[in-house]
């Protein structure tokens, strides 16, 4: 690449996939730098934990720079339910990442559909999120799960809600030893206790993985789940991909904003998910949107600590 | 990503006690025991480095992935909450996050309560729980100084078997949680080294519940 010299590896990075989206036809979407304050107030836990920075316009109104993209994205996007928008951003938010202290200015690319999201868009949101990390490195792994499996099986067990957000973070964590602690503290029965421990212990390659976790099936929730995945699964089809897709239901986003699919896309040498991103319906309609959205995001700037950096 | 697989331990006698499981568990490494002053210790054929680090450093190492596995305590874990799967209990090391003080220390509520201790968040967690403002004093050891000084109220520390405590005329006033070792994994070593993740922790589990039936 001739400018390779004169631009990081993140930089590179989001060249690529801008690329790579406009040319599956996502149109760039621009959101404003700065949103009042109180919309990511009111949607708190739809965001990464971070502190805000904020500031007082010139007319009075608190300001904030934007922590988040996609709920800006959802909240000014028109809808069309025909034509479902199919828009990619790349853009700087500020927040105080995981373990820091200080404010980072980091930069994201992504993409989100927003309408009338069927099998074909769903499937596409996958094979982008591929391609994205294939763009990043020859090897990568990208890891699915769907929230209503998850939230199935909790509702199954019926926790008390206080400790179904504990049992939830134990399953974030593949903590089956606290997890079993916990269940057996709330009194659940033995038959209970197991599924949930499974679940969490339930990892690896798809087509296997989805064989035991039909297995743990308590409800029609859960069955539905299991079927959306199937079907991605098969779509998807081709050896090479498959190799790459891996099933963990300890992939967890807050279950009051998304519904479905989930997904998180790692890469050799980057400690942390580079990609995450799933699907929230849930947070159209708590905006009010007559729409669902699936969309994911690429966190670029994790490439610039990469060990022998370059594309 | 080199296919070794990277561990970290907590140096002194629990890492020691925790690598001896390893070892058990056929994932020794001959260079350990020899006495130099290295800092990292590798096994080719088994394809497994072993490093000590200060205790509560070994999450660290973890979380931003310089080791694959770790073994870390409770105490660091729920004071730090790193970003890591925590995949087994050691059982190792077993002692107790606790309060501790004079007796009745707690009692009055009049005045904001002083703590002195080295995990501020557990602390803070723990007594805004009760509803109860407190001022958190860090400190980096001997804690059981603070409150015979008049530096502090109370004490959160990790408690063994309170024989310092009580020679010092203080005593547990309350139990936080039950402290264990346990093993901790990289999430992106988790997806990448999957099958000797998961080989390790087959067999350290295996070993584990052999040596309780020996206990029994």
């Amino acid at each position: 690449m001739e400018n390779a010299d004169f631009e990081t590896p993140s930089e590179q990075a989001a060249f690529a996939l801008r690329r790579l989206f406009s040319r599956y036809g996502y149109k760039r979407y621009r959101v404003n730098k700065f949103e009042e304050y109180g919309i990511y107030l009111e949607y708190k836990n739809f965001l990464p934990q971070s502190p805000i920075i904020t500031f007082t316009d010139l007319g009075g109104r608190l300001l904030a720079m934007k922590p988040d993209v996609t709920l800006s994205i959802a909240k000014n996007a028109p809808v069309d339910l025909k034509n479902p928008a199919k828009l990619f951003y790349t853009e700087n938010v500020y927040r105080v990442p995981h373990g820091s202290r200080e404010f980072r200015e980091i930069a994201q690319v992504g993409l989100e559909c927003i309408g009338n999201v069927d099998v074909y868009s769903q499937c596409e949101t996958v094979l982008l999120a591929c391609k994205s990390l294939e763009t990043l490195s020859e090897r990568y792994v990208l890891t699915l799960s769907h929230m209503g499996f998850v939230s199935g099986l909790l509702s199954w067990c019926s926790l008390p809600a206080a400790l179904e957000e504990q049992a939830l973070r134990y399953i974030e964590h593949k903590n089956a030893h606290e997890l079993a602690r916990l269940c057996q503290g709330a009194g659940l029965s033995r038959e209970k206790c197991e599924a949930l421990g499974s679940l969490s212990k339930l990892s690896g390659p798809i087509a296997e993985t989805l064989e035991s976790a039909r297995q743990l099936v308590r409800n029609d929730a859960m069955c539905a789940a299991i079927d959306e995945l199937q079907s991605l699964c098969d779509a998807l089809g081709g050896a090479v991909l498959k190799e790459c897709l891996t099933l963990d239901f300890s992939v967890i986003n807050d279950l009051s904003y998304y519904n479905g699919l989930i997904f998180q896309g790692y890469v050799p040498d980057i400690p942390r998910a580079v990609l995450s991103g799933g699907r929230y319906d849930k947070l159209m309609e708590k905006l009010g949107k007559k729409a669902q959205a699936i969309g994911f995001a690429v966190y670029v700037n994790e490439l610039e600590n990469r060990e022998g950096a370059g594309l | 990503m080199s296919d070794i697989l990277s561990v970290a331990l907590p140096k002194g006698r629990l890492g020691e006690r925790a690598y001896s499981i390893f070892e058990r568990a056929g994932f020794g490494c001959a260079e350990i025991h020899e006495n130099s002053r290295k800092l990292i210790f590798d096994d080719e054929i088994r394809g497994i480095r072993y490093f000590w680090a200060k205790p509560s450093d070994v999450a660290s190492y973890v979380e931003y992935g310089a080791a694959d596995v770790g073994v870390a305590g409770l105490d660091v874990l729920l004071e730090q909450k790193p970003e890591v799967f925590e995949l087994l209990d050691l059982h190792l090391g077993q002692c107790a996050m606790a309060v501790a003080g004079r007796a009745r220390a707690l009692d009055s509520r009049g005045e904001t309560l002083k703590v002195a201790t080295k995990f501020p968040n557990v602390a803070l967690r723990h007594f805004s729980e009760q509803g109860r403002e407190i001022e958190v004093i860090k400190l980096h050891g001997s804690i059981e100084l603070a409150p015979l000084v008049g530096l502090s109220d109370v004490i959160v520390d990790i408690v063994e078997t309170g024989k310092t405590l009580r020679e010092n005329g203080l005593e547990v006033l309350e139990t936080i949680f039950d402290i264990s070792s346990r093993l901790i994994v990289n999430k992106a070593a988790f997806r990448f080294k999957n099958e000797r993740v998961l080989e390790l922790c087959r067999k350290l589990e295996m070993e584990l519940a052999r040596e309780e039936k020996i206990d029994d």
